[in-house]
């Protein structure tokens, strides 16, 4: 709460004498801090215009030692927080919401909540720590945004006011945070809404030790030189089937080695993996895919496909497909090829009119089509667009 | 279990066909170092009891135009296992090589495909190379039609082992030619 409200005076020896708190007497959160100041921290306080005064050292002293220091636009959730128990820091963050939380746009339609918890600042590093706080423990909250207003002052003065709003719908969070359910492992795809440019920096591209990952603003990365993908699928029902299906396109200075695993645990089930790479500009493809059989997973049927498409002499592809079977009573086929784009295929499409690049990319469309089609229509307009961005300037 | 390896070079224009069956645990190393080298590798595994086997193939293609063609066929039965490792590399400037990888395997009883691996390294465009592999039992439709003619259910297995077995044996049989 002192970190939404509160602030600190200091006397000249830079000793930190008292603190506020900068809540109103109508507010509902007066009467929660008021107790919580008796019983928690046994200190007098008293009311001081729209705030509470506590004259007492020890605490302030205690909330700069808790990493709680800096101003209104300067204050940060200290690391500590982040490594609390999950309850703690839902605490923490019911905290900050008496604070500078509020609520926006509550229904309730068909037995359901509706609306929002807004979080408003001025300060968007506060702000951000605390979306990293909230993903932490399995809220998803939306993106910040920013509002500048204007407030007129005396003298014809005019004063800007920058805030910014951290929001969070409140369906579904609400009760993830009632029932305390755990973080939901899956893995959940978003739809980009939409791109804004923010002008040109530096980017930078950080890399760890070997193949370990890490986390950087709250989403776990790996290192981008190779890129490794294995999705697997335990079979583990009987009757179940999994497709996997792969696709890798690496550019120059990319390493992209993709594949899948399926483990067939259940009898009567089956699987596909298809992959398909391209090389390009000196990248290189790897297929790596394990398939496995164990012992009484009897009927299983297993087709894997990998293809690949060398564009370039400076690219590579390698593929290695492992297959352990234990159960004699299966199916099992494995079938790969590796080739480049025909040079006749290449000259019928531009004896057609078409340039190399444009003849290229429709040969390199056409390769991965199997895959493409599996995809939502959106995606695969996007996709074929992206390649077609890679392709240029590849060729010649 | 004993092991036995073999190192190969094979020249320029040389065409050798390396025909064996597989007893133990086998190695081969071939390096493609001569322009329109060319190498057959054909195998024939046939597994009972609890005989362990395997064999593992490492062809490297350095010089233009060789080709490589691994064919190895395998019936296990009983406990035995059988792991087949598989490796086709082409080194760049292998322009037109040509490389083809195959593995097949019947499996009865309790046998079991230990590690099966055809993997390819290809770092030169200009190439044709592809693998292959299947593990599993006789066709259930070929078996069915050969049922319909008459056959008993052994009789039709047989039949259809001695068919995927024969080509194998044909080829070891008429050697090194």
């Amino acid at each position: 709460m002192y970190l939404g409200d509160g602030c600190m005076d200091r006397s000249a020896g830079s000793v930190a004498r008292r603190i506020y708190f900068a809540v109103p007497p109508k507010d509902r959160a007066r009467k929660k801090l008021e107790r919580l100041l008796k019983t928690v921290f046994n200190v007098k306080y008293a009311p001081k215009g729209i705030s509470l005064t506590i004259n007492s050292t020890v605490l302030s002293k205690l909330f700069l030692d808790l990493g709680f220091a800096g101003t209104a636009k300067t204050k940060k959730i200290p690391n500590w927080v982040f490594n609390l128990p999950r309850n703690q820091k839902l605490a923490f963050i019911e905290g900050y919401f008496d604070a500078d939380g509020y609520l926006r746009r509550t229904m309730k339609k068909d037995g359901k909540q509706y609306g929002q918890i807004v979080f408003a600042s001025a300060n968007k590093n506060l702000l951000e720590d605390l979306k990293l706080l909230m993903i932490s423990v399995g809220i998803d909250p939306l993106k910040i945004s920013t509002y500048v207003k204007e407030r007129k002052l005396y003298k014809e003065r005019l004063k800007e006011y920058t805030s910014h709003y951290l929001s969070m719908n409140i369906r579904g969070n609400l009760e993830r945070i009632r029932d305390k359910k755990e973080f939901d492992s899956t893995i959940r795809f978003v739809r980009v809404r939409s791109i804004e440019p923010i002008g040109k920096s530096r980017v930078y591209d950080i890399e760890v030790d070997k193949t370990a990952n890490f986390i950087a603003n709250g989403v776990v990365v790996h290192n981008s030189k190779i890129t490794m993908k294995y999705p697997s699928c335990y079979l583990a029902g009987r009757g179940a089937r999994g497709e996997i299906l792969s696709l890798a396109l690496a550019n120059r200075g990319q390493h992209q080695d993709v594949g899948g695993k399926l483990m067939f645990l259940a009898p009567d089930t089956s699987g596909e993996i298809i992959s398909k790479s391209v090389s390009v500009n000196g990248g290189r493809t790897s297929y790596r895919g394990l398939v496995k059989c164990i012992k009484g997973a009897k009927g299983v049927k297993c087709n894997v496909r990998c293809d690949a498409l060398i564009l370039d002499e400076a690219s590579r592809s390698d593929t290695y497909p492992t297959m352990q079977v234990d159960e004699p009573d299966i199916t099992m086929g494995h079938e790969a090829s590796v080739s480049k784009i025909g040079e006749e295929q290449l000259f019928y499409l531009m004896s057609r009119g078409l340039s190399e690049v444009e003849a290229t990319s429709l040969i390199v469309n056409g390769f991965i089509e199997p895959i493409v089609k599996e995809l939502p229509l959106e995606y695969a307009v996007e996709l074929n667009r992206l390649i077609q961005l890679n392709m240029e300037g590849s060729v010649g | 279990m004993q092991s036995s390896k073999l190192k190969l070079e094979i020249q320029r224009d040389q065409k050798k066909v390396i025909p064996f069956e597989i007893s133990e645990s086998k190695r081969l190393d071939v390096v493609l170092a001569g322009e329109n080298a060319e190498v057959e590798i054909v195998g024939l595994v046939l597994g009972k009891l609890d005989e362990e086997k395997s064999f593992e193939a490492y062809i490297t293609h350095v010089a233009p135009n060789t080709k490589s063609n691994v064919n190895v066929r395998g019936v296990l039965r009983g406990k035995s296992k059988f792991d087949f490792r598989g490796n086709v590399r082409i080194e760049k400037g292998a322009k037109g090589a040509d490389a083809y990888l195959r593995s097949d395997v019947l499996l009865f009883d309790d046998a079991k495909m230990g590690d099966d691996t055809p993997a390819l390294e290809i770092l030169e465009p200009d190439v044709k190379a592809g693998h292959a592999a299947t593990i599993g039992r006789v066709d259930e439709q070929m078996l069915f039609y050969l049922m319909s003619r008459g056959l008993s259910r052994k009789q039709a297995e047989e039949l259809l082992i001695e068919g995927f077995v024969n080509p194998i044996k044909e080829r070891l049989k008429r050697g090194a030619k």
